[in-house]
């Protein structure tokens, strides 16, 4: 079965969105497997810890990421990744998905590199097949 | 006798008439007057003599600074009647006095017991005939009263933007969470495997839908009115009102081609207006847009949009010959939000109430003449 990503990673503390965004992408067969972190501070010390050891953790093709959650949010967690230069980040996309609609953070995340667009959420199936289909292959 | 001689002779009798009696008379009655202003208006006055070093306070000085009977002023007596952290600053003043430059400043004073309070004083140079300076005399009134009102309200003003931005926060935040849940009901709803449902279910899932949908057009307008706030703390920049209504009038060239409109615009009278050029332009959009809207089906719209001045205020005036609106029966809901009187299905009942918004943002207001089947005139109040 050909999936357009291997490995793909939901950051957000909302379960309820995760668990049907989840199941849509089971659905569609969109990843084979779905990494999830329920706040900034989890998903930086996993990708910290896995993008430092060569022989690690595979590196997710697509990332969808939240602002607003808990501990450290996903400015926090775009800021302390952003410190670091990791050549294995060029194979990842990343989005930023949220319920926001203030054009102060749409703004905002066209300073980061890492970032390649800015999602509202609720995000639609096709919305979701397009991304995911044009995020980079697995190696 | 012919009239000038019967002026000038009464001229000259008044003037050899003119006692030291009446003389005395007048300057009673100057007297009184001073007296009265003076008390009325907390005002005292102090002169300070260089050539015989002496200091004088009068009644009303007396009285404010709260000094007793027998009490005699002296020039360094003068400066104790100054609060210690405007001393310098009182000495500068008297100084500069002293050498040609008058004064007039708020500065903080004490009396004669340390009571500290606001007043306004001024001095002048007090020279004799030959140019000289020889002395100051000089005013000086309690404006404490006003003093403390001017700062609660200033304080009152700072509660009031707190809480404001408060408010703008809670709002933003709280309608952020909303639309994350309305968002996972859309996302759910859009899950749903309606292959093996009955019609009967269909029909519910399909509610869903668009109970979610609703639910997030309303979120949408919630932000849209707690925006206007936003923009309100940016700050006001000159606005060309032509160059506003040329870029609105180009983003709505189709509907004006379609409906015919003649456009009528003067703008010489009120060229420029401090404001902020994003409220300009939605308030000029929604106007024109509701005139295009509105337009009678017997004719086609003729639109006047003219700048003006009146009384020092400056108006924006936005006139039209469509169907008008009944005031009597609608008047007091024009500006309320989600009311509409047309039965216009892109009516959403939402653009009067943001645009009373953004132009009360700007500390103006905007008011509505109109006639059931001839037009309206609507007239916002800029600054």
């Amino acid at each position: 079965m050909n999936y357009p990503i291997k490995l793909a990673c939901l950051i957000d503390d909302d379960d309820m969105y995760v668990s049907l965004l989840t199941k849509l992408i089971d659905i569609r067969k969109l990843a084979e497997e779905i990494l999830v972190f329920k706040n900034g501070e989890e998903a930086l010390n996993h990708f910290l810890s896995s993008f430092k050891d060569p022989q690690g953790q595979p590196v997710p093709q697509i990332i969808l990421l939240d602002l607003n959650m808990p501990i450290m949010d996903g400015w926090g967690f775009l800021e302390e990744l952003s410190k670091h230069d990791f050549p294995a980040l060029n194979n990842c996309t990343l989005y930023i998905v949220s319920s926001s609609i203030n054009p102060v953070d749409i703004e905002r995340s066209k300073h980061f590199n890492l970032v390649k667009d800015f999602i509202v959420k609720p995000i639609g199936p096709n919305e979701l097949i397009e991304i995911f289909s044009e995020a980079p292959t697995a190696p | 006798m012919n009239i000038t001689a019967f002026t000038m002779k009464r001229r000259r009798d008044s003037h050899t008439h003119s006692s030291p009696m009446e003389k005395s008379d007048q300057f009673s009655i100057d007297k009184f007057y001073y007296q009265e202003i003076s008390a009325l208006t907390e005002a005292g006055g102090w002169s300070v003599d260089f050539k015989n070093k002496t200091s004088h306070f009068d009644h009303q000085a007396r009285i404010i600074l709260d000094v007793p009977k027998d009490y005699v002023p002296t020039l360094r007596s003068g400066y104790t009647f100054y609060a210690e952290e405007h001393l310098d600053r009182a000495t500068e003043f008297f100084f500069g006095c002293a050498e040609g430059k008058p004064f007039s400043t708020e500065i903080k004073m004490q009396t004669y017991n340390g009571e500290i309070f606001w007043a306004i004083a001024k001095g002048k140079p007090l020279r004799d005939k030959s140019g000289e300076i020889i002395g100051i005399r000089g005013v000086f009134r309690k404006i404490d009263e006003q003093k403390k009102r001017e700062q609660q309200l200033k304080q009152s003003l700072k509660l009031i933007e707190g809480h404001n931005s408060r408010l703008y926060d809670f709002a933003h935040i709280i309608s952020h969470n909303l639309r994350s849940q309305v968002s996972n009901l859309q996302m759910c709803s859009a899950l749903m495997d309606k292959s093996n449902l009955t019609n009967e279910q269909i029909e519910l899932v399909d509610n869903f839908e668009k109970i979610g949908n609703s639910l997030d057009v309303t979120l949408q307008h919630l932000n849209k009115i707690v925006s206007v706030h936003n923009i309100s703390s940016t700050k006001l920049e000159p606005v060309v009102i032509k160059e506003v209504y040329d870029r609105v009038v180009a983003g709505l060239s189709q509907d004006i081609r379609s409906s015919r409109a003649i456009m009528y615009t003067e703008f010489s009278e009120v060229e420029e207006v401090m404001y902020i050029e994003a409220y300009l332009e939605s308030i000029l959009q929604n106007l024109i847009t509701n005139a295009l809207r509105y337009k009678h089906p017997d004719r086609d719209p003729e639109i006047t949009v003219f700048a003006y001045e009146e009384n020092g205020k400056k108006y924006l005036m936005v006139r039209d010959n469509g169907l008008g609106i009944d005031l009597d029966k609608h008047g007091k809901d024009l500006f309320k939000l989600y009311k509409t009187f047309h039965g216009n299905k892109d009516a959403l009942g939402l653009g009067l109430f943001l645009t009373r918004n953004e132009v009360q943002a700007m500390g103006g207001d905007i008011t509505v003449e109109s006639k059931l089947g001839k037009g309206s005139k609507f007239i916002v109040t800029l600054q």
